[in-house]
């Protein structure tokens, strides 16, 4: 399956390539943390929220084919 | 300076220091007020917290209450202390400590009384 | 003290210094300079129920001194700084900020601002729920509260140099006995730039132990400096020794103790991984703002510029010490210092001073929005604003709309006597922050504010007023705060429906929106317009600053229901607030209290003439593209929306046929989502709270109502 993974702000600096989307071919089933922590090593304090399609998601979701996830950083404006 | 020094492996979780702390400082019993703790690991052994005089809390100490004296030992001075905790929950061994009864954290000073009285030799004094 | 002949004290009024209990000493200081009465009010049970304190007490007071014509300088306009019932605890990081109200002389309507330091604080522990101050000194005075002795004094002591990085260390060496007292006094001071603009604002000092130097934080909206100074103050000094604690007498102290000791360990393991705020301030916020086509550029033509990155990092310019609070206990610590900076001109060239900052406002407005990427500039204009006393913000943006009218023709160097306010100019920028300062030259129309200078430049320069109406970046008279907000319906309605004005701190919805795309339909917008909003004012109620909220989360934020509120630390807020007032409160009952007075403060506006839905329309440039150079650089993001959201065929349209298109979806949705949050939030169509409104928030007094009931 093919998802989509987007660092947000500052996050891009902890995954090695600092860049904009990673787009990821998976096989078998995945959560959102086996990807963050494993496919990347990254560690999941940074990320103070998982939004996919529009919609919270949490650690352990299975995302599907074509997803987009977006990882956001605390962000609370000024 | 001098401070206290552990070995773990030793150490069988008596608690003497966590008493001779308590008493010598509060003159109390309980082992809450120690400044030195003796924590059970779920394999059956022991983990010793206490102050290596580091200085974290020095930095993040908004009122220099908390100094390094000439020594390199590091002493709150309680009278000048705001009691905002920021040392408490700052300090990277987890040796500062809060009691609901006392208003200032206290920490190790570094005095060797429990290292006195502990029977196996877990804990020492060690010049760094 | 040698000075001591000078000084000669006006009136001298002594009180009995008062525990709090529970967070309140349920007291006011009512000060008069007109008749230089000193008396204390008391807070009645009934009016502490309804407005909590904070902004609430604020609001609460100036309506009773004014009417709706009463102007900014007419002397019942008041200042009123109050604190809340939690503010001045000292265990949990952001506790310590006051709020100033005022009518704004650029809005005509009620301001309210939020600032750091030890005033608020040093308040409430020398017995003062709120200090409130009416009327005009002859000559200028000091207001000075000894909450030690318990001795309020007007008094006129020698001065000299008003600007504030003077004069706010000379009052804070004068009140004091010796290096060790300096801790112990507070002094809220501005500077030249409130004498002569209306966009001044107010510094609140602390003194920084570790540096041996007076810092200042800024109630910088809505030109309350101004109000300030036209009341001839000077300063207000406050001494208070013996912090502790224990000070609020909070009802259940051990459950601030330990909500404390929690977060500390939170902020000590999780900033460093998340903003790191400890280290970078909010200016950690300009690489994310440039990044997504956030960062005001060239009067917020665009959102992003390549020379960007060189202001985006500060932190190797910052002077570090563990603990950059703005009040003990903030272990986020975003008071960030630049130490030894040389001046390079103004009145002061060539001294090496103190600077604070800058934070994130400030690197938008005096930085990218006048075009100029570069960190010395900002500096140097960050030091001088402050110490001015002038509003970064508003100088920012006001600087930006005079040069695009200078780059269009509007004015010419005849007009601005030779200043050539081209985009990116530093000298000119600096040259008319001196002369607004000093009420010199072309500073004189442009310490106006925009609003103000619209009406000249049309006026007596002939400029076209369609196009100021879209380019002048102000919605109630209040200068936008530094975000761009065309890609965010949500937040263009965020900055047009704030009850003071363009100000972002009502709510900050742009990523919600536009990034994560979380909230799709009106009624989600709508929905956030009311969650946010009142939340946030709930922060101005009690004392709290907002960024500990959410600049920093627990590490099993993701996990929660409701990341973006940050489910944790709504729990602590419960904490701490029932911890100090020994109340039960649920979200839901925070939520009423602050929808309560944000309501009341809707109906103060409408008091002062502004509370209608025409007043909240906002300019064209924080909605969509103004100019053909505006389109075209985001060509073809614009082109997309043609094609997918309007359904129209962009190909062999010109460029001013495509604005006009994307321009009149734009205006109606905006029209369509203020509808729906006033539905949401219980006002008619004209955005007026309905009487069921007011009643079911206990708001309904008599003079309220008899007000509401004209206007619908
Ligand atoms: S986060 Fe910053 S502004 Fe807020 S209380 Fe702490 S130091 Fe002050």
């Amino acid at each position: 399956m093919l998802i989509t993974l987007r660092p947000i702000g500052h996050l891009k600096e902890l995954f090695p390539a600092n860049q904009e989307k990673y787009e990821l071919e998976l096989s078998g089933t995945w959560t959102i943390r086996n990807i963050v922590t494993k496919s990347f090593d990254v560690d999941p304090d940074s990320i103070s929220g998982i939004v996919v399609e529009g919609k919270h998601r949490k650690w352990d979701y299975e995302p599907k084919s074509g997803d987009e996830i977006l990882l956001i950083p605390p962000l609370g404006g000024g | 300076m001098k401070i206290v020094a552990k070995k773990p492996e030793l150490c069988d979780g008596c608690g003497i220091c966590e008493e001779t702390c308590a008493q010598a400082w509060f003159k109390e019993k309980d082992k809450e007020k120690s400044a030195i703790r003796i924590m059970d690991n779920p394999n059956g052994d022991f983990n010793i917290v206490v102050c290596d005089h580091c200085g974290e809390c020095v930095d993040v100490c908004p009122v220099e209450a908390i100094k390094t004296a000439k020594s390199g030992i590091v002493t709150i001075k309680d009278s000048d202390c705001v009691e905002c905790y920021s040392c408490v929950g700052f300090c990277p061994k987890g040796a500062m400590f809060k009691h609901p009864e006392e208003p200032v954290p206290f920490k190790c000073t570094s005095c060797g009384k429990c290292v006195k009285e502990c029977p196996t030799g877990a804990i020492y004094m060690e010049e760094v | 003290m040698s000075e001591d002949q000078a000084r000669k004290v006006i009136q001298t009024f002594k009180y009995e210094p008062k525990r709090l209990e529970r967070g309140y000493s349920d007291r006011t200081l009512y000060v008069n300079l007109s008749d230089n009465t000193v008396k204390a009010k008391t807070i009645s049970e009934e009016t502490k129920d309804v407005f909590i304190g904070g902004r609430g007490y604020g609001l609460y007071y100036l309506w009773q001194a004014v009417t709706g014509v009463t102007k900014w300088n007419d002397p019942e306009n008041e200042i009123i700084i109050s604190c809340g019932p939690i503010a001045g605890i000292t265990q949990y990081p952001g506790t310590g900020k006051s709020i100033v109200v005022t009518l704004s002389p650029t809005t005509g309507t009620v301001i309210d601002s939020n600032v750091g330091g030890y005033f608020g604080p040093f308040m409430k522990f020398s017995g003062w729920d709120a200090l409130e101050v009416q009327g005009k000194a002859e000559r200028d005075v000091v207001v000075y509260i000894d909450g030690d002795k318990g001795v309020v004094t007007i008094e006129e002591v020698p001065l000299g140099d008003l600007n504030t990085h003077v004069l706010a260390e000379r009052l804070t060496d004068y009140y004091s006995e010796s290096e060790n007292d300096k801790k112990n006094i507070s002094v809220v001071s501005t500077g030249t730039g409130a004498d002569n603009s209306l966009m001044g604002m107010l510094n609140f000092s602390f003194y920084d132990r570790k540096r041996k130097a007076v810092r200042i934080k800024q109630a910088g909206r809505g030109g309350i400096g101004s109000v300030f100074r036209d009341k001839n103050i000077a300063a207000f000094v406050i001494k208070f020794s013996n912090v502790n604690g224990d000070l609020n007498n909070p009802a259940d102290k051990k459950r601030i103790n330990d909500t404390g000791i929690k977060m500390h360990k939170e902020v000590a393991s999780m900033d460093p991984k998340q903003n790191n705020m400890r280290k970078r301030g909010t200016t950690m916020l300009t690489p994310i703002a440039n990044d997504n086509d956030l960062l005001p550029v060239c009067n917020f033509k665009f959102g992003t510029h390549p020379d960007a990155v060189k202001i985006t990092k500060w932190e190797d310019k910052f002077c570090h010490t563990g603990s950059d609070g703005c009040w003990y206990g903030c272990t986020v610590g975003c008071a960030k210092v630049v130490f030894g900076f040389e001046l390079r001109t103004g009145p002061y060239k060539g001294q090496k001073v103190l600077v604070d900052g800058p934070e994130y406002e400030t690197i938008g407005a005096v930085g990218s929005n006048v075009g100029v990427f570069d960190r010395d500039h900002i500096l140097e204009c960050n030091f001088y604003c402050d110490t001015y006393g002038i509003d970064t913000i508003s100088f920012g943006t006001g600087a930006a709309f005079i040069m695009e009218c200078y780059e269009n023709g509007i004015l010419n160097k005849d007009i601005t006597g030779g200043l050539e306010l081209n985009f990116g100019n530093r000298e000119a920028v600096m040259e008319l922050l001196h002369q607004i300062a000093g009420g010199e030259g072309f500073g004189k129309i442009a310490g106006q504010g925009i609003r103000k200078m619209k009406k000249i430049f049309v006026e007596q320069y002939g400029a076209n007023s369609r196009f100021l109406e879209d380019i002048g970046m102000e919605a109630k008279g209040l200068e936008y705060s530094e975000y761009i907000s065309k890609e965010s319906l949500a937040q263009q309605a965020g900055y047009g429906m704030a009850n003071k004005g363009a100000q972002h701190d009502e709510a900050w919805l742009i990523f919600m929106d536009t990034v994560l795309k979380q909230i799709p339909t009106f009624e989600d917008k709508a929905e956030a317009l009311h969650f946010f909003p009142m939340f946030r004012t709930w922060f101005g109620l009690v004392g709290l600053c907002k960024l500990p909220w959410n600049d920093v989360v627990p590490a099993n934020n993701a996990d929660t229901d409701e990341p973006q509120k940050v489910p944790e630390h709504v729990e602590n807020y419960l904490n701490l607030y029932n911890g100090v007032t020994g109340k039960e409160a649920t979200i839901d009952d925070i939520l009423f209290e602050s929808e309560a007075v944000y309501n009341f403060q809707r109906v103060f506006n409408l008091k002062m003439g502004v509370g209608k839905r025409e007043h909240d329309s906002i300019p064209y440039r924080s909605v969509g593209p103004v100019t053909v150079e505006e389109y075209e650089s985001r060509q073809e993001r614009y082109d997309d929306q043609l094609k997918d959201l309007i359904g129209v065929d962009p190909s062999g349209k010109s460029t001013e046929e495509k604005i006009k298109v994307v321009r009149e979806y734009r205006e109606k949705q905006y029209e369509i989502l203020v509808d729906t949050v006033y539905k949401r939030r219980g006002w008619t169509d004209q955005g007026i709270p309905t009487l069921d409104t007011l009643k079911r928030l206990r708001v309904d007094f008599p003079d309220v109502v008899g007000l509401v009931k004209k206007h619908l």
